[in-house]
């Protein structure tokens, strides 16, 4: 039974057709505040990007509200769909650390990635058709949310773990530039990075679990597919960076180098995946 | 009292030498004793003293200048023994806008010998507690202290002229703490209990680490430092293990040579998990082998680089200058619409102009719901009722007596109370009369 009427349905493609217009746009003027709170430390800049991540948030939650209404699926059932969902997580999971942790010069950073992952999705993603019956399975969304929340996780952390060797450098170097000035302590910015590599290792974790079981029924010979057997090596990495830090005492630098070669590797593999390989989740 | 005018008359580290500042130095006792003695010969309005290190200054607000100031001087020259503050090139004298201006730079720290020094707003603070309890502070210096108070912090919150350490080992605690962000776990070991040594000690001690170890060829000394700052002491001996339980690691001794190779640290490293550690060298010669900056997770720093941040935490704070004088220009134009709207005239017609804005956007609301001979009959109606309930606040705001600082006060309130707005911006040059007229 339709959900919507088909005036309905017109004014909510227009809203959808514009929201996809401005929220690359908001971001990336999200990310503009929020450098220049980076580079000119002044309070009413932080407000004033603070306020404008809120407003871009709440369009977004619109926005994917809107999508998912008028293509009866969750925004998750393609690559583009998939990475407007995880600006969005991330963009929500920043604001959170932000209020929690008072770090607030971290902004121009992650947002930059929101901008990215939003203007990349906004310019590719298309309007679907169809969507796979094979895909209305419960345990579907809940794999796929699992996904998004962990390579939300994932991309948190390796925005830290990227700015805490910027900062060790410069200490290491006793160079007291901007990057000195404005970043956070190099604890701090190390505790956020492996948190967040911590908090994806459960979600990726809860994701493979998740989708072998559904997979099992679904795809059996579900064990051999490249993107599954990729996936499985970015939890390996992420493990060991983990466990060298938590078990042997792998403080500091090299659990991040670690971790972000656990990051390279999960965007990697999204690209073989996707371009070189024959894999069951060519769907997405 | 028909007129008063606001009288500044001191000295600071920009126009006197330290011995004069010295002699004229107020402790707080003085200070109380001086502003006692001032309310009491009843000359001033409202006196008080700010005496810091850096310079001496005495407020006072009076009808008569002339006399306020001969005052001044002769209480002065009473409890101090000489006339420091004659006219000459040690004293400066301002009054009425350039005294508010002059306080509120002072607050904001652009006056200060370190440029942005934070202390500063304590010392104001303490000035204004001083001069409220010896009752010689009243109502307006009271607010304009506490304005000088919002001012400086106001200047430390948009700009940068309190940014970063500007001594040496306030630097080295800062950049130790951009390593560690909190020193409330960690181990702190100075070697050398010289006169540098121990100031670094001190500020590492007000971070209250989990311990701090003195190490010093003489135990003596180490035990002295050590005692002071709630620490212990160890002799030079002991150092290789002291090291390896340090995080935060300063030496300061004078060492013709290098006292901790870097195989000592790659040994205490190993030793310690090459968990990370923070080593401020601030002598010279140096204390520690640079190679030992190569070793992962060292963070070794010099005393060059140390000066090299003070120096560039100097220079930010000095370009922050123009736009704190700006907030200062802004706040002083705030201040003095403040003074204006505390005349009798002002609040009188502010409390009328704002009820009759409030009935006629009410009769404006309901226009459509009566025809225009019952809108003038509620119109004349309403004015009478607003008439009537104003009659006896404006009659009792007519005889609040502002040559008083009660009566001053109640104006205050008055305007506070019903939220009076500020009357337009005046000019700079009728200030100095309305300071006169209002305040007085």
């Amino acid at each position: 039974m339709p959900l919507t009427t088909p005036g309905w349905d017109a004014g909510m493609r227009a809203a959808v057709s514009l929201l996809n217009l401005l929220l690359p746009l908001l971001y990336g003027a999200a990310t503009v505040a929020y450098a220049v709170d980076f580079f000119r430390d002044l309070a009413p800049a932080a407000r004033r990007a603070r306020r404008l991540l809120g407003v871009t948030i709440a369009l977004h939650a619109l926005y994917l509200g809107l999508r998912t209404v008028l293509y009866e699926h969750i925004p998750l059932a393609s690559s583009f769909e998939v990475l407007t969902t995880v600006a969005l997580a991330l963009a929500v999971v920043y604001l959170w650390v932000e209020r929690r942790t008072g770090v607030v010069k971290t902004g121009m950073f992650i947002v930059a990635f929101c901008f990215t992952f939003q203007a990349v999705s906004s310019a590719f993603l298309t309007n679907p058709l169809r969507f796979p019956e094979v895909l209305r399975s419960p345990l579907f969304g809940l794999h796929t949310m699992a996904a998004v929340l962990g390579d939300t996780a994932f991309a948190v952390s390796a925005v830290y773990g990227v700015l805490f060797l910027l900062l060790h450098h410069e200490l290491k170097a006793s160079r007291f530039g901007i990057v000195y000035q404005r970043l956070p302590p190099l604890d701090v910015l190390a505790r956020l990075s492996l948190r967040a590599a911590v908090l994806g290792l459960a979600f990726l974790t809860l994701t493979i679990a998740i989708g072998a079981v559904w997979a099992a029924q679904q795809f059996p010979g579900f064990h051999g597919d490249p993107k599954f057997l990729l996936i499985l090596l970015v939890w390996l990495v992420y493990g060991a960076a983990l466990g060298l830090n938590y078990r042997w005492g792998w403080n500091g630098r090299r659990a991040i180098y670690v971790s972000l070669l656990g990051f390279a590797l999960m965007l990697a593999q999204a690209a073989i995946a996707r371009l070189w390989l024959r894999s069951f989740h060519g769907f997405a | 009292m028909d007129s008063a005018r606001l009288l500044l008359l001191g000295v600071s580290h920009r126009t006197a030498p330290l011995e004069v500042r010295e002699a004229l130095a107020f402790a707080p006792a003085q200070v109380k004793e001086a502003l006692d003695v001032a309310r009491r010969d009843g000359v001033l309005h409202e006196s008080l003293i700010l005496s810091t290190c850096n310079r001496t200054e005495v407020y006072a607000l009076s009808a008569d200048p002339e006399r306020a100031e001969a005052y001044v001087r002769d209480l002065v020259r009473r409890l101090k023994g000489s006339d420091f503050l004659q006219p000459g090139p040690h004293r400066y004298r301002h009054q009425d806008r350039e005294t508010v201006a002059h306080l509120f730079r002072v607050a904001a720290g652009v006056d200060s010998m370190v440029l942005g020094e934070p202390q500063i707003l304590g010392q104001v603070k303490d000035a204004l507690d001083l001069g409220t309890e010896g009752r010689a502070v009243g109502p307006f210096i009271g607010r304009l202290l506490m304005e000088a108070v919002r001012v400086g912090k106001r200047a430390r919150a948009e700009t940068e002229i309190g940014a970063g350490a500007v001594s040496v080992a306030s630097a080295a605690v800062a950049l130790t703490r951009k390593i560690f962000s909190d020193l409330a776990g960690k181990r702190v070991l100075v070697v050398g209990a010289g006169e540098t040594g121990r100031l670094a000690a001190r500020h590492f001690a007000e971070q209250r680490p989990a311990e701090i170890v003195i190490v010093n060829r003489t135990l003596e000394r180490a035990e002295s430092l050590a005692a002071e700052l709630d620490g212990r002491a160890l002799p030079l001996s002991a150092l290789p293990e002291a090291l390896a339980r340090a995080d935060v690691l300063v030496t300061a001794t004078g060492s013709p040579g290098p006292l901790i190779s870097a195989e000592h640290l790659r040994l205490a490293m190993r030793e310690r998990g090459r968990r990370p550690m923070v080593v401020m060298d601030i002598a010279v010669p140096r204390d520690v082998d640079p190679a030992a900056a190569r070793l992962d997770n060292v963070f070794l720093h010099s005393i060059d680089a140390l000066r090299a941040l003070v120096d560039q935490n100097l220079t930010r704070r000095r370009h922050a200058v123009p736009r704190v004088l700006a907030i200062v220009d802004e706040e002083v134009a705030r201040f003095f619409d403040w003074v204006r709207a505390l005349g009798v005239t002002p609040v009188v017609r502010a409390l009328r102009e704002h009820f009759e804005s409030l009935r006629e956007a009410e009769l404006e609301r309901h226009r459509k719901h009566f025809d225009p001979a019952l809108h003038a009959r509620l119109d004349a109606l309403t004015r009478a009722l607003v008439n009537k309930l104003l009659h006896q606040p404006t009659t009792a705001i007519k005889g609040f007596d502002r040559s008083t600082h009660e009566g001053l006060l109640r104006l205050d309130a008055a305007r506070e109370l019903f939220g009076l707005a500020l009357a337009e911006e005046p000019s700079p040059e009728t200030e100095g009369a309305e300071l006169r007229a209002r305040a007085g």
